[in-house]
């Protein structure tokens, strides 16, 4: 018996006598999705594929038996630190955050990282030994893990083992204690990471806890609210690429929970799968996070060029909760949290002052600021309590949910305390169902205000649009960054966005020694169908700097638009205790901008002209040559992306596998192309490596549905609204000059890189570019509305091994689910429509013309 | 009896309906405190998802007691009260009321009411739809099981397309009988 014959002997032999094991994932459904995959004729994945993470090891199962099925109702198994005391959750008490200036920036507790993990020891999935960080001086080892490069896989680094100080696993104790990818454990191969990194190094191995806390959201208030470290946002965790990470969650909330990593090239056991979930009141799952980048399959445009796709190097993702049907309750208590990545090109660019500087240690003097955007409903339950605000979930509302109070960085009121210098903001939508239309707006000097008469000033309406807006650079969208700055001075936040800038403070005073800046709300929300009235005028207009003339004001925010907490006989809303109500969504963050004379040490400019003239530099060369190479950078970028047009033609594009997604209402909740999202079913199984062209359909009338696609960021080439066709076009010069003087308008020019969540507007069709590398499925797509991805507007797709075929195959266990395969989903009731041919032709059309009608 | 702290089902009205029996109970007091309930609102004529909605609930009926325990109740209220009256309900509950030598020993009632406290009750459990012309439009109305558990304050909700099995889990695990902390 060879080592791994050994290995999965042991493995299996351990899942059968531990048979409570596979009573979680049946109580999770995972098990059921073992029985949706078909069982691989080649066991063995080559190339890019990771072996642990496929579906088709999956043996199909026993169907769960419902009359068992029941959650563990045993003593919660509290974890204990050596000396036995229960976990400490780190982050600051009620108490001391009511003592510290309210400040809108985030506390940056950064993640630390509780030891460090071997390779060898999670071979099994379990996580059994941590180990300190090697002693300085005992050994010639870099106290933090080496950096491992994919190219460099297999060759191995000789660093020495030290002893384990603390034995963290053994055999877990109930059926709770889940570990890696326990969804595949009873399979061989089911987890071993030596796949994505060397041999004998180590990997730092990090403890969160999920729990129920105590925050102050607003002034002088207790909010009863979910965290993760009794954080809210939850901590940040900043990575490198390339350096995975395994992160233990415990569970000490009384709801089921997943959590994703939004933007993340990540295993599907570690994506948050919604079905993949940590039981509550003491439940335990590890996620492991490889952190790489994918290697670009062979076949692909992209293969000329470079082995691994450095332009998915990421920046700016977040973490957040996913549980199935709960997901909107338990993200809008609190669970979520920032996910900084850097490669070793952007740790040059701050290097080199190219991007403003982040300081983990400091967050006052860090430069580098992520906020998190959000509203919630507060209110305040019970006259007997009147320090109490609590934060009003309405379970049978499937709309969408808007609050009465926005909140920056887990707090009402915000303000942040910048100098005179460059800032690079990272807004990240975490709102339900809010889309924002962000502005910076000067409000001359304001210093004196503070307290109560503060509160009051950020609630007043007297603001207006002709306080002067200001601009800022746009570095990034979603997880990554653009290949160069836009110039900006309005965005557009649909749920789950990032947007990434920087504003040049020093600029924005124009000679003044101080004033004060709010960042604004344009939006005029009244429910969950999104701003405007079932137009898309707002996505046509943000970001190109036209005037705000039409665009419609809701400066006292949003109080008709949450009529229901009036409703309510013992819900009365928020009010503030001078009998001022704070209905408010529209100030967002005060600025408070001083000039201390200090000189700015970072030199980004719009045109990176400063970093054109670094790389000129001799020694520079050499470093880069050195250093980051790997990151395949190419010219003054900020990141090199890869425009795919530059690589394919529309025809080549029109040969391409199709698949159309329709999202619409129906029957009181939210689907896609006729379909409830099931566990059970696949709506997109496709072969992985392989690039397919994707239709994503608005036919909600005048809803927004922001769509999130899990596992790999998308391109968007088309997008068409109302009559306005804009397509992406070619960067290669020599492609633009073909182009034909009547092609469509370019994509606006943050829209012409990576995303992660395509807003997808009012009767609006966007065609994208879809890759499907690594990792092999279950993964899913969803609406990021988060009360419509519980009703259900969610599908999965499975990159898989082998190709099921080219005809549509049923699924046993439904069989009115459809597996379509390279074939767009065609509805039934779309057939309709397509035979007056106002969809795409049957069959699938063979060339542009075809596709897109006479707009060619 | 109902907590001091708001709770979700505070939105549900505490209307007096009448049920299959002919009994008057109130919505809230009599039918949803205290315990796990699973609510569908249909009428005895519906040409569309009712029938199917109503087999479903049975057919799932003894797998969620067995989980939930005895005390679940399964609510059923008509979209139609002009029609469906309670003589109607009973005829079109036989088929689904357990037999004397079920196991079941859970209760279904099939509400009728008022024509004003019919839609308090629709409005209560969100399944109205935005759009006025399609609200009005009772063919096409929420096909929605609205689930909960008054006791641990939780609340979902799942399209009746979902299968079986499935139904049966996502139901389970939102209701299941809580077990706080110790801590």
């Amino acid at each position: 018996m060879t080592a791994s014959e050994h290995d999965s002997a042991d493995r299996s032999s351990a899942a059968q006598n531990q048979p409570h094991r596979r009573d979680f994932l049946e109580i999770c459904g995972a098990a059921s999705i073992a029985a949706l995959v078909s069982t691989s004729r080649e066991a063995a994945a080559a190339g890019p594929v990771a072996r642990c993470l496929a579906p088709e090891f999956l043996q199909p199962q026993e169907v769960t038996d419902p009359k068992k099925w029941e959650w563990p109702l045993a003593q919660p198994q509290r974890v204990r630190d050596g000396a036995g005391k229960l976990v400490a959750a780190p982050g600051p008490k009620a108490g001391e955050q009511a003592r510290r200036a309210w400040d809108g920036r985030h506390p940056m507790q950064v993640m630390a990282p509780k030891g460090w993990i071997h390779v060898e020891d999670i071979k099994k999935g379990l996580v059994e030994k941590l180990y300190r960080e090697p002693r300085a001086g005992t050994e010639t080892i870099d106290l933090k893990p080496p950096l491992i490069r994919p190219a460099e896989f297999g060759a191995a680094g000789q660093l020495p083992k030290p002893e384990p100080v603390h034995e963290i696993g053994g055999a877990p104790r109930d059926r709770r204690e889940l570990r890696i990818a326990p969804e595949f454990w009873h399979l061989e191969g089911a987890f071993d990471p030596s796949d994505f990194w060397d041999q004998h190094s180590f990997i730092p191995f990090y403890e969160v806890v999920l729990g129920a806390f105590d925050a102050e959201i607003v002034p002088g208030f207790q909010t009863k609210v979910w965290g993760y470290n009794r954080q809210v946002p939850g901590p940040t965790f900043v990575e490198h690429v390339n350096r995975p990470l395994v992160v233990r969650f415990h569970n000490e909330l009384i709801a089921e929970t997943s959590v994703h990593l939004h933007g993340g090239h990540t295993p599907s056991h570690s994506d948050g799968h919604p079905a993949f979930l940590i039981p509550p009141d003491g439940g335990i799952r590890d996620y492991f996070y490889p952190n790489g980048v994918p290697k670009v399959p062979s076949g692909d445009p992209l293969s000329k060029q470079t082995p691994w796709d450095w332009s998915e190097a990421t920046s700016t993702m977040w973490y957040h909760d996913h549980a199935n049907d709960i997901t909107a309750h338990n993200a809008l208590m609190g669970l979520a949290g920032f996910f900084l990545v850097t490669d070793p090109w952007e740790d040059f660019l701050i290097k080199h002052h190219i991007l403003p500087q982040p300081n983990y240690d400091d967050s006052r003097e860090s430069r580098d600021i992520p906020i998190v955007l959000g509203d919630r409903c507060l209110c305040r339950p019970a006259p007997q309590s009147p320090k109490d605000a609590r934060i009003h979930f309405d379970p049978f509302d499937h709309n969408g949910y808007l609050g009465n109070v926005a909140i920056c960085n887990g707090r009402a009121f915000a303000k942040l305390e910048v100098k005179a210098h460059k800032y690079r903001l990272r807004f990240l939508n975490g709102a339900l169902a809010r889309v924002f239309l962000l502005q910076l707006w000067d409000a001359g000097d304001q210093s004196d205000l503070e307290g109560p008469q503060f509160d009051r000033f950020f609630t007043d309406a007297s603001l207006k649009p002709q306080s002067s807006v200001l601009p800022w650079e746009r570095i990034g969208k979603d997880s990554w960054m653009l290949e160069k700055p836009v110039h900006d001075d309005a965005l557009l936040l649909g749920m789950a966005n990032r947007a990434d800038v920087v504003v040049d403070f020093k600029k924005l005073l124009k000679g003044r020694k101080r004033a004060t800046f709010f960042l604004v709300n344009l939006c005029d929300q009244r429910n969950g169908r999104g701003p405007g009235h079932g137009d898309n005028d707002l996505a046509n207009r943000a970001g190109e700097g036209r005037p705000l003339g039409n665009i419609r004001l809701s400066p006292r925010g949003d109080r008709e638009h949450v009529p229901r907490l009036d409703d309510l006989d013992r819900q009365k809303a928020f009010e503030n205790e001078d009998g001022g109500t704070n209905y408010n969504t529209f100030k967002l963050l005060r600025i408070d901008v001083i000039d201390d004379g200090t000189p700015d040490p970072c030199i980004f400019d719009y045109e990176l002209k400063n970093l054109g003239a670094l790389l000129a530099k001799p020694e520079i060369k050499e470093e880069i040559s050195k250093d980051v190479r790997l990151s395949q950078q190419q010219g003054v970028h900020l990141r090199k992306h890869d425009n795919l047009l530059n690589e394919l033609t529309w025809d080549d594009i029109a040969k391409l596998p199709r698949r159309r997604f329709d999202f619409e209402r129906g029957r009181g909740a939210w689907r896609i192309s006729h379909q409830f999202f099931s566990e059970e079913r696949t709506d997109a199984p496709m072969v992985l490596g392989s690039l397919e062209v994707w239709h994503l359909v608005n036919r909600s009338g005048g809803w927004w549905h922001p769509i999130h696609i899990h596992l790999e960021s998308h391109q968007q080439i088309q997008v068409k609204f109302d009559g306005t066709l804009r397509r992406l076009r070619p960067t290669d010069p020599e492609k633009l000059k073909n182009l034909p003087a009547d092609a469509p308008e370019n994509l606006q020019p943050h829209d012409q890189y990576k995303h992660d969540t395509a807003l997808l507007g009012p009767n609006t069709e966007i065609i994208i570019l879809m890759r499907f590398r690594t990792f092999l499925g279950p993964f899913v797509f969803h609406c990021h509305n988060l009360n419509h991805e519980d009703m259900r507007m969610m599908t999965s797709f499975d990159p898989r091994l082998e190709s099921l075929g080219p005809e549509p195959v049923d699924s046993e266990d439904e069989p009115e689910a459809r597996v379509v395969i390279e074939k767009p989903l065609v509805p039934e009731k779309i057939v309709e429509d397509q035979i007056h041919n106002k969809y795409l032709p049957i069959p699938a059309p063979t060339n542009v013309q075809q596709m897109f009608g006479d707009e060619v | 009896m109902k907590l001091p702290q708001p709770r979700a089902s505070d939105r549900l009205p505490d209307v007096t309906l009448t049920n299959h029996r002919g009994e008057q109970v109130r919505f809230y007091s009599d039918l949803i405190a205290d315990r796990p309930v699973v609510i569908n609102m249909m009428y005895a004529n519906c040409q569309g998802t009712c029938p199917g909605t109503t087999a479903k609930l049975g057919a799932i009926w003894a797998d969620l007691e067995q989980s939930l325990g005895a005390d679940l109740r399964l609510i059923s209220v008509t979209l139609d009260p002009l029609h469906d009256t309670p003589a109607v309900l009973a005829k079109y509950a036989r088929p689904y009321q357990p037999r004397p030598d079920d196991q079941v020993r859970s209760d279904w009632q099939f509400l009728t009411g008022r024509p004003s406290d019919i839609e308090k009750v629709r409005q209560g459990l969100g399944l109205t739809d935005p759009d006025p012309q399609v609200d009005r439009d009772r063919s096409q109305h929420a096909a929605l099981l609205t689930f909960g558990n008054d006791r641990t304050n939780r609340w979902s909700t799942v399209p009746v397309e979902v299968p079986e099995k499935r139904m049966i889990q996502v139901i389970v695990r939102n209701l299941r009988p809580l077990k706080l902390s110790t801590t």
